[in-house]
């Protein structure tokens, strides 16, 4: 009873903690998707 | 509820509630994350290197130095402000700070190949909207004024604008709008990218979050500059940018090119009348004229320094007689055109020797005292006790 209540809430939080990641990992894309490919290139003169 | 309908629930949940918490450390870094020990924005902090500063990052640079009792002197411009040819410890900008004393906070946020009003000008006006004395010295050439929006930098002028930290200013957006229906479809598209960008940023914080990441822990985008070691936190980095050689090492580069240079600082912008001589080109002037009052609001020109950079004197020497008085004429007439407009105009360098020089434009560690003795003037002019 014990291990199997056990493991569900190790499943649980193994979903939450996927979930947070995917949520994080949104947000860099946005900040990914907004960086222009090429830097800036300076050429003095 | 079987557990199963439990799981996938609480893992549908959780993804907002991440992303959510993202966006939650995103809004806290952009009220404190800064490069720590800044001087200026070397390589490895600018968007030669994929790093774009955000403008909350580089409000905190100017706030932090910030006293009850300061001004705080913004410094903008291009790379002859930025200290190209000048090592970090000799740089122009910490000698003006030793000249102007515990008064004022001098922060050094030119770009190189920037536009006189892109980046350092935003933060100013931001500073000023808040009511803090503030002072802006940027510089340019007789004739260019270009825009906050639309080149390498412009980015900052979408940031600020998106977060509401500029000056109302209606005459400035309709200028970019305008500009950008003649624009070509490239142009257009990447102007409303930067938009949307920004536009999102400003309700999920993405770029100060991650940027704060890439300067503090590691960075993700490998580039060309950085190579093998682009995963290293950009703190980590030296200010490597070039520095003024032995003179006799100097002035290497192709003399006709150079001069070629030199004569196009004036060459479109007056024209000969035999027994009146030099005088300036009235389109150019117009041109300028326009953009000055629609780029810039009125509070912060009364606050704003114009640096006028001339060349060495090495390629002005060999200009003709005729050239000379040309590019007397064009300095003196775009100085007086700024000054109509109500800022403080400066042309510099005209009584630099070679030694000051590092190329045809970029000032060594002797030019940099110099400048920063002048414009320590300037500032104090601006500033009385």
């Amino acid at each position: 009873m014990n291990s199997s209540r056990l493991r569900q809430s190790g499943a649980l939080a193994l979903r939450v903690l996927l979930g947070l990641a995917i949520g994080v990992f949104a947000h860099y894309l946005l900040y990914r998707l907004f960086l222009p490919v090429q830097p800036f290139i300076y050429v003095a003169f | 509820m079987t557990f199963l309908k439990i799981k996938n629930l609480v893992f549908l949940l959780a993804i907002p509630i991440g992303f959510g918490l993202a966006t939650w450390f995103g809004l806290n870094a952009e009220s404190y994350s800064k490069p720590s020990r800044f001087v200026r924005f070397h390589y490895h902090i600018s968007p030669e290197t994929l790093f774009f500063p955000t403008f909350s990052m580089m409000e905190n640079l100017a706030i932090s130095r910030w006293k009850p009792g300061k001004t705080i002197v913004i410094i903008a411009g291009n790379s002859i402000l930025n200290g190209y040819g000048q090592n970090e410890t000799d740089l122009w900008s910490l000698r003006l700070q030793d000249e102007l004393g515990e008064r004022y906070a001098v922060v050094n946020l030119s770009f190189r190949g920037a536009l006189p009003f892109e980046g350092g000008m935003l933060v100013a006006e931001s500073l000023q909207r808040r009511g803090l004395p503030v002072v802006l010295v940027t510089n340019t050439s007789p004739g260019t004024v270009g825009r906050v929006a639309g080149e390498t930098y412009g980015y900052l002028y979408y940031d600020a604008l998106y977060k509401q930290r500029l000056h109302s200013h209606p005459a400035r957006s309709a200028n970019i709008l305008e500009w950008e229906e003649t624009a070509s479809k490239t142009v257009r598209e990447q102007q409303a990218e930067l938009r949307r960008g920004s536009l999102l940023d400003s309700w999920f914080h993405f770029q100060g979050l991650w940027h704060h990441v890439a300067y503090r822990y590691f960075f993700t985008t490998w580039n060309q500059r950085t190579r093998l070691t682009f995963w290293k936190s950009r703190d980590k980095y030296i200010d490597d940018l070039p520095v003024a050689p032995g003179y006799e090492q100097r002035f290497q580069t192709d003399l006709s090119s150079e001069l070629e240079i030199t004569r196009g600082f004036s060459i479109n912008l007056a024209e000969y009348e035999p027994r009146v001589g030099w005088k300036l080109l009235q389109p150019p002037m117009e041109i300028a004229s326009d953009l000055i009052e629609d780029m810039t609001p009125k509070p912060i020109r009364a606050r704003t320094i114009i640096l006028l950079s001339q060349n060495a004197p090495i390629y002005r020497s060999k200009l003709t007689p005729s050239e000379q008085d040309r590019d007397e004429v064009v300095c003196k007439g775009y100085a007086d055109l700024w000054r109509n407009f109500g800022f403080t105009c400066k042309i510099v360098g005209d009584d630099f020797d070679n030694q000051d020089f590092y190329d045809r434009s970029h000032l060594s560690a002797t030019g940099g005292r110099k400048l920063a003795h002048l414009v320590a003037d300037y500032v104090r002019q601006l500033t009385p006790p």
